[in-house]
């Protein structure tokens, strides 16, 4: 670790040691693939009781003033892979483990995320021990809004901006812009000065504020996970509340494509499947298919001819759940309508991942009655484990995708590697990575929905269905281009590179 | 005022336009088209001011059909099945105190109540300094996690001036502006507590109250019978009539008054053309379906003469489109002297038009302009009539939280003047006394947040285990000053609401949710019927009476009995005490409050779980104290044994 420039990454959760979701995936892998050319540091938050995988660490304490207050933090400091992580916890331990996102939090549903402050506090915390740790900065990248709290005391990186002897740049990638944290003007007063001054010249410019506001407007660079969410963003067509803090700024928004690992989501590779098969023996996957007809109780008579549509991910708006159920309607009138056309078509369907509301709520109560209408072609399992997950990419013929939006979407990307055809909305990175088959221009490698509609849904899956029944050579075809594209981190990250190269020489068209 | 875009989507083909209706946390409710946007999302931009605010939506112009949103309604709802808009901030400070009522109370003249919370756990001691540097200690009264709730009873002495000094053995530092420490103390440092005011630290009715909704109570002998009058027992709807009457009311009087509660709350009497009554056509006179002013009159005469007092509904926000001033407006139009009484969006007015403000879009209830002093002075004069004349004994204000500040506080004040312990309680359906009792000088409000927060989520929704519910049970009463508190009412039922006992399915939970009720400052209400656990009729709430199998030692009737017994006993208790939680074990599910007013204190000892628990109260009793069993089953050598779903009341003395 002598590379003598260093990128910090600030990011709340970091896989394998706390991951809520893509997010932490995302902050697992990227600081290993940058490593090839920069030294980099991971800072988080240590979740008291919820941390996996940490060993071997040492623990310190730092302090950070807080309103006056000297408070003693905590920090667990490990190298792995070459890269240094702080997880950085208050003198309070539970405060941060009471405060993530849990859906199944029996607890408390309302009380998910008591104060925002504890993320400004966050990012205090962060700046104090990169200015104290950290030689030789060139870059901070703050991982969605938890981390935004940075931008919040700009003094502090000014410190750091004068001790480090490389042109130092922060930025803010957006993972997703769905997620904001609200700051309402209520709380102000209580703030520090530094945040409370910052949040208030936001306010008055916006007439709201969130800590994602305050870093798009303070941040050097504003980054995201694909090149078409940061043309939805820009525009603004992404269906977000408070764009106008996107919409205002002149900065430009950087798209940077995720990768997929494909160490661990490769059918080739995959520790969970038995039976493992690449592009030249993708018959394989017919193994996988007669065992999930198995377990679901699917009549295996045609194999061949039936096709297994899977949907997978967590079972939320943005994902496109709504297409699958009626919210409005105890009856579920319109969704049985839309099964008894759907499965007409001779198809079957599995719904699988962890719904929103948890096993007490709407999405559930409803998937689980249309699972019981439709016992003969429609499954749904709310328990998301990675196994299942392999062995269902392994199985599908095709893979729905109809979010609402999307930044990046990785489903998409382990199912074409898996032989397994994507239909999707084409929004987000759904449009960079998936070419539609009625697109000549290029090799096809999925569908898009014609419409984000449930009748939008049905008309897409209905000629897709036509094309793998009637045209199987035509089928294999986009089969064999989707298991031969090529998202991996490897190749992707070299955007990144050429972004940080520019950033470094202070040249990158920001306007 | 916040703006909040709101963006709505759901893959449905058939929806031409979406239309948003707003309720926000203060202010009348108003409906906006949202645009559709080129990607196909709805979306709108509104004005909403602190606090909890609502919307719902319409499809298509549906408006006789709410559309539920099911991406937001997954989660959130109310208890109309609206989506809140969250517009406040959760504090996360040292200390969280502010020196304003709500956390500053007058318990009575010369004793002072002070809340605060604290944020970190290393603040394990808080004090409040006199001028003369004169140190007392607040005490916790519940501790979640790092989080502290923390008050102090301080009996007024010559003292001034005061100070709040936080911290643990080894730092402490003064709490100053915004919540911000110092460790030097400076002339800023100090404040003055509040002035001391009658209205707002008498207890004006201690004890219960008892619900009628006259049309479903009570249809007497003496009722004439009218065809549109439903069979009594029915299935009830929204507007048919079933014929009960004030007479009705009288004949019952006795039973009611057996029952130990200390007012009747009366839903809406004058006359209107609706079976509920907030439609007004008169405000001086009683609808003739129920009876005359006369009834009325021995009415308010009966109830006093038993030692009760009434309190009447009053919907001052909106009126019946036969009103007079509206009827006049509808017929003349720019040329009535009524024009300014309401709101016209354009002329000609009409009915079918809806050119007018009307409430949450009903269009048979015009809102009124309380801009135009002759309405408020015209409003104000109809409540005193009712003072005056027939010497009622308090308002509950219809829709409080909609009706601008300046026009509560000259009503309430005008109330006041003529009767200075008149009870006054608004509606409100946001959890937010401030306004209603801190500014305007009223009593206190329905506590709609308490029945959400902690009972639906607990007994119904069954969202939150034990340390849930009193971690939002805590959180409410730190909410509310004392004195809104415990005048503010508390239920599990009314007439806007199912009936608590048809929402749960174990008798059980209703006597333990009724035990912890009355165990949270306030003044609880019982909604008719729910002393014979009356069931709703299916799919709707407001059914009527059921006098056939009325029985008086009905084991509800009984419970109340006693429970309002020993309220009226202990009232000092319950109308002065100060509330904490004792005892809190989320395994074994036991709850112990604790209500303590001078020497006496009374403990709910409340087994939460489905298993017997056995309890030593050697833990909770210090030496040289008494105690004594008031409800529940007998203690053997200080060792209680508490069957499922039991409550024991027991009162510790010197």
């Amino acid at each position: 670790m002598n590379k003598n420039k260093t990128i910090v990454h600030i990011a709340y959760e970091v896989a394998p040691f706390y991951k809520k979701g893509g997010l932490g995936d995302v902050v697992s892998a990227l600081p290993k693939y940058l490593s090839q050319k920069y030294d980099n540091v991971v800072v988080s938050i240590y979740y008291k009781g919820l941390m996996n995988c940490l060993e071997n660490y040492s623990t310190h304490d730092f302090i950070v003033e807080l309103q006056g207050i000297e408070y003693k933090f905590k920090y667990y400091y490990l190298i792995r892979n070459n890269i240094e992580y702080y997880f950085l916890n208050m003198e309070d331990e539970f405060v941060y483990s009471n405060n993530v996102f849990d859906n199944f939090n029996g607890d408390n549903p309302y009380k998910n995320l008591s104060s925002i402050v504890i993320f400004l506090y966050f990012g205090k915390a962060a700046l104090t021990l990169i200015q104290s740790r950290i030689n030789n900065l060139m870059l901070l990248m703050c991982h969605d809004w938890h981390a935004a709290g940075v931008f919040a005391y700009p003094s502090i990186i000014k410190k750091i901006v004068g001790k480090s002897n490389l042109l130092v740049s922060t930025s803010i990638l957006i993972h997703n812009y769905e997620h904001q944290g609200n700051i309402y003007d209520d709380i102000f007063p209580f703030l520090e000065d530094e945040p409370h001054i910052l949040l208030k010249d936001l306010y008055s410019k916006f007439g709201s504020a969130s800590l994602l506001g305050l870093a798009i407007e303070h941040a050097d660079y504003i980054l995201t996970v694909s090149e078409n969410y940061a043309q939805e963003l820009k525009k603004g067509i992404a269906p977000h509340e408070n764009l106008k803090f996107i919409l205002n700024t002149r900065k430009k928004i950087i798209g940077l494509q995720n990768g997929v690992d494909y160490n661990i989501w490769h059918p080739n590779r995959s520790i969970y499947l038995s039976k493992k098969y690449n592009i030249d023996s993708s018959e394989n996957k017919k193994y996988y298919k007669q065992l999930i007809f198995q377990k679901c109780g699917f009549d295996q008579k045609k194999l061949d001819e039936v096709p297994l549509i899977l949907f997978m991910g967590r079972l939320t708006r943005q994902k496109g759940i709504n297409l699958f159920f009626d919210g409005n309607n105890e009856n579920q009138d319109y969704a049985i309508e839309f099964y008894k056309k759907l499965f007409d078509l001779g198809i079957k369907l599995f719904v699988y991942g962890n719904p929103s509301g948890g096993i007490n709520g709407k999405i559930h109560t409803s998937l689980s009655f249309l699972q019981e209408k439709f016992k003969d072609s429609f499954y749904y399992d709310p328990y998301y484990n990675e196994e299942t997950a392999h062995n269902l990419l392994a199985a599908a013929d095709i893979t729905l995708l109809p979010s609402l939006f999307e930044p990046c979407g990785l489903v998409q990307l382990y199912s074409m590697a898996f032989g397994a055809i994507p239909i999707v909305t084409p929004v987000g990175g759904l449009k960079d990575s998936v070419k539609c088959f009625y697109d000549e221009r290029q090799k096809p490698t999925g569908f898009y929905l014609k419409s984000f509609s449930r009748n939008g849904l049905y008309e897409s899956i209905k000629k897709t269905v036509e094309i793998y029944k009637n045209f199987p050579e035509i089928w294999n075809e986009i089969k064999k281009n989707a298991m031969e594209e090529n998202f991996a981190w490897e190749k992707n990250v070299q955007n990144y590179f050429n972004f940080i190269d520019s950033v470094q020489v202070g040249n990158y068209n920001v306007v | 005022m916040l703006k909040e875009i709101i963006i709505f989507d759901e893959g449905r083909d058939d929806i031409e336009n979406i239309t948003i209706g707003i309720f926000p946390a203060k202010g009348r409710y108003y409906r906006k088209n949202m645009s559709k946007n080129d990607s196909g999302f709805f979306h709108v931009e509104v004005d909403l001011p602190h606090g909890i605010s609502y919307y719902h939506l319409y499809l298509n112009n549906d408006f006789l059909k709410e559309y539920i949103d099911i991406n937001t309604s997954i989660a959130n709802h109310d208890l109309k099945s609206r989506v809140p808009i969250v517009l406040k901030s959760d504090i996360f400070n040292h200390i969280f105190f502010k020196n304003e009522d709500r956390f500053i109370s007058y318990v009575h003249k010369d004793l002072i109540e002070v809340k605060l919370i604290s944020y970190y756990s290393w603040i394990n001691r808080i004090i409040l300094v006199d001028e003369k540097l004169q140190e007392f200690d607040f005490h916790v009264s519940f501790k979640n996690e790092n989080k502290k709730y923390w008050y102090i009873r301080y009996k007024k002495g010559d003292a001034k001036k005061f100070a709040i000094k936080f911290g643990d053995r080894d730092r402490m530092y003064w709490l100053i502006e915004n919540n911000k420490a110092t460790s030097n103390i400076e002339e800023s440092t100090f404040f003055e507590f509040p002035e001391f005011s009658q209205n707002q630290s008498e207890i004006n009715i201690s004890g219960a109250g008892y619900q009628i909704f006259p049309d479903r109570f009570c249809k007497s002998k003496k009722q004439t019978e009218n065809k549109i009058f439903y069979t009594w027992g029915s299935q009830p709807d929204t507007y048919t009539y079933f014929g009960g009457d004030i007479q009705g009311i009288l004949d019952k009087l006795p039973i009611i008054k057996r029952l130990g509660v200390k007012f009747i709350y009366l839903n809406p009497v004058f006359f209107s053309k609706s079976a509920h009554r907030y439609d007004t056509i008169n405000y001086r006179k009683i609808d003739p379906i129920i009876g005359t002013n006369a009834d009325f009159r021995k009415l308010v005469d009966k109830i006093h003469s038993l030692g009760l007092k009434i309190i009447v509904d009053i919907s001052i926000n909106h009126c019946s489109t036969d009103f007079i001033p509206f009827k006049h407006l509808l017929k003349y139009n720019e040329k009535s002297k009524y024009k300014d009484w309401f709101i016209i969006y354009n002329f000609p007015v009409s009915i079918n038009c809806e050119n007018y403000s009307c409430w949450q879009g009903y269009k048979e209830l015009p809102q009124f302009n309380f801009n135009n002093l002759e309405v408020q002075d015209y409003l104000i004069e109809s409540a005193l009539y009712w003072l005056k004349k027939y010497d009622i004994d308090g308002w509950r204000v219809d829709v409080s939280d909609e009706i601008p500040d300046q026009f509560l506080y000259k009503f309430i004040k005008a109330n006041r003047r003529i009767k200075r312990d008149i009870l006054l309680i608004g509606e409100n359906l946001h959890n937010d006394s401030t306004d209603f009792v801190c500014n305007n000088g009223g009593d206190g409000i329905t506590a709609y947040g308490l029945y959400q927060e902690v009972f639906m989520l607990y007994f119904v929704e069954k969202k939150i285990n034990l340390n849930g519910l009193a971690e939002n049970l805590v959180d409410y009463i730190y909410t509310h000053s004392f004195n809104a508190l415990r005048k503010s009412w508390v239920f599990l039922s009314n007439h806007d609401l199912p009936r608590f006992c048809s929402l749960i399915n174990d008798d059980a939970d209703f006597y333990l949710a009724f035990c912890l009720l009355y165990a949270i400052p306030g003044t609880p209400i019982l909604f008719f019927g729910e002393e014979i656990m009356l069931n709703d009729h299916p799919g709707y709430n407001r059914c009527s009476m059921n006098w056939d199998n009325y029985k008086l030692d009905h084991p509800s009737f009984s419970f109340f009995k006693k429970m309002n017994e020993i309220r009226n006993q202990f009232k000092d208790i319950f109308d002065n005490g100060d509330f904490n939680i004792l005892y809190l074990d989320c395994k074994k599910n036991l709850f112990i409050i604790s209500r303590k007013y001078m020497n006496n204190e009374i403990c709910f000892i409340l087994n939460f779980s489905e298993e017997e628990l056995n309890f030593n109260l050697d833990s909770i009793i210090n030496q040289g104290k008494k105690y004594r069993l008031l409800f529940g089953d007998p203690i053997n050598n200080n060792h209680i044994k508490l069957i499922r779903k039991k409550a024991n009341l027991i009162l510790i003395y010197h």
